[in-house]
């Protein structure tokens, strides 16, 4: 298990898994709140297509939960 | 020669692995973190060890193309990898970069909790992990059996299976069932999963809103006769078939061209396309399964690297696509999705539009073609750019002006095929190459 940081909150999640699942995994669905309408989101296609469930990894903005890997130490931020 | 084959499902494997054992170098680029596409996501065979294994064989994976010129003999393919920028050049490329699930919309399916009946199993296959612990499955298309099963296996409550075609539609095309009967066997592995479960599954019905405050709690379906009923659940997953990634194909200078209702990338039988030196293999020729994308992809190898094609490889792609051709006209969706539309459903997710605004747009300010659509209410215009509901968008605007869609509805030349960041494109140093 490593450990990320949701919101600056520590998260245990397997190695190797994707974000989009550590989080389904911890009862996280809701990623993001949607930018005209604040509608809250969640992954919908979970293959890097839709782009719906974009959050801001270690600072850098709009990345895919369910393309990215979970890496020790990783920052992440709901919006 | 280099070859450059773009996308590590079965057929960009399948078309490496057949360059690579012609003794030439191939490199595949994938924009998953690992090889195996959609059908084997998470999952190693033979054919990926095999890959792996191969001396001549480089992988790239997590890397997606961002764009494509020619530059004389060559294509410069400009790859993003994680915020970084690489060129990468050949001579000859190998197209085989899939498809995706085609989604159209309902009240409610931007909920949380709703998903593509693809990623529901992406997210199984890949990481054991339901989406959902009380779901309906639902659209049409073989797929939704498949999906239903692997969810239920995983501890998932199914309460209803929805297919919005009638089984008898099959009727016409028993020679393709007696030619396959493998797959006759599988759909009854799928039914008894699902009998045994205790799923409900039903013919001619489809889902007709989806209900919650911040998460999907109820969905409301039509059966056949037009009765409503609703189940209590968390999660719907929803599937309406495929349809092939082309944007990738279309900054090669590659036009797709609509066969029964779906637009692919067209392609000879030795997997050549309009453009000199760029095969495809796989999806994006037209969704046919796995076993056909790997006989694509070994044909697109060997033309690749200038070998005959066996005859067997022919008989059995012609074979998979007289089956795949069967498969499109018992699961084709018509235009009856629209009538469950409201005002307030969301159609273009990434930018939040409305089917109300749509039809203002067309009925007021006289949009009556996609790309109009696109600049006045800015469908398509998101991250996803289109990707998701393109398709939708170009049938009802085709609906509401009472005509066909035509393919210029749903094409669109995007010089940027996925987002990058301009810092990323500012710091980009191009080597010199002798």
């Amino acid at each position: 298990m490593i450990t990320i940081y949701i919101n600056g909150e520590p998260l245990f999640v397997k190695e190797g898994s994707s974000l989009s699942a550590a989080l389904l995994n911890a009862g996280t669905r809701i990623l993001r709140a949607t930018r005209f309408n604040s509608e809250p989101r969640a992954m919908f296609c979970g293959i890097g297509v839709c782009f719906d469930c974009v959050v801001t990894i270690d600072g850098v903005r709009n990345q895919r939960a369910c393309m990215q890997l979970c890496r020790e130490g990783m920052q992440v931020e709901l919006s | 020669m280099s070859v450059l084959v773009i996308g590590g499902g079965p057929a960009g494997m399948a078309a490496a692995l057949e360059v690579a054992n012609a003794g030439v170098a191939v490199r595949i680029i994938d924009n998953n973190s690992d090889l195996g596409g959609q059908y084997w996501r998470g999952t190693a065979t033979p054919l990926s060890q095999a890959v792996r294994a191969h001396p001549l064989i480089e992988v790239t994976s997590a890397t997606a193309v961002w764009n494509v010129t020619r530059e004389q003999e060559r294509f410069v393919v400009r790859t993003l990898c994680g915020g970084v920028e690489e060129e990468v050049v050949a001579e000859k490329v190998i197209l085989a970069t899939g498809a995706y699930d085609r989604s159209l919309p309902f009240p409610g399916w931007d909920l949380p909790g709703v998903m593509t009946a693809g990623g529901a199993q992406a997210l199984i296959k890949a990481h054991a992990q339901p989406f959902a612990t009380r779901v309906v499955v639902a659209g049409s298309g073989p797929f939704l059996l498949p999906v239903a099963a692997a969810l239920i296996e995983a501890g998932v409550t199914v309460h209803e299976v929805c297919e919005a075609r009638s089984p008898f539609r099959w009727l016409r095309h028993l020679r393709a069932i007696l030619g396959n009967p493998a797959r006759l066997l599988e759909a009854a592995h799928y039914l008894r999963v699902l009998r045994s479960h205790g799923a409900r599954i039903s013919y001619g019905s489809r889902v007709v809103s989806a209900h919650g405050e911040r998460s999907v709690t109820s969905v409301v379906i039509q059966d056949r006769v037009g009765t409503h009923r609703q189940w209590d659940v968390d999660g719907i997953a929803v599937g309406w078939g495929f349809t092939p990634d082309l944007s990738v194909a279309q900054g090669f200078g590659i036009t797709p061209t609509m066969v029964d209702d779906t637009l692919v990338i067209q392609v000879d039988v030795n997997q050549r396309t309009a453009v000199s030196n760029v095969f495809a293999a796989g999806e994006v020729t037209g969704i046919g399964g796995a076993r056909l994308s790997l006989i694509e992809g070994k044909i697109a190898g060997f033309s690749a690297v200038g070998k005959r094609v066996p005859w067997r490889l022919r008989e059995r792609r012609a074979h998979y696509r007289f089956f795949a051709k069967a498969l499109a006209d018992v699961y084709r969706i018509d235009s009856s999705w629209q009538q469950y539309l409201t005002d307030d459903t969301v159609v273009c997710r990434c930018e939040e539009v409305t089917m109300g605004t749509i039809c203002q747009t067309i009925n007021d300010l006289g949009a009556t073609d996609t790309r109009s659509m696109k600049l006045l209410a800015r469908t398509g215009m998101g991250l996803c750019q289109g990707r998701v509901c393109g398709q939708a968008v170009a049938e009802i605007v085709a609906n509401q002006c009472d005509r066909d869609v035509k393919a210029t509805d749903l094409l669109a030349h995007r010089p940027v095929i996925t987002p990058i960041a301009l810092g990323t494109l500012a710091t980009f140093k191009r080597e010199e190459r002798t």
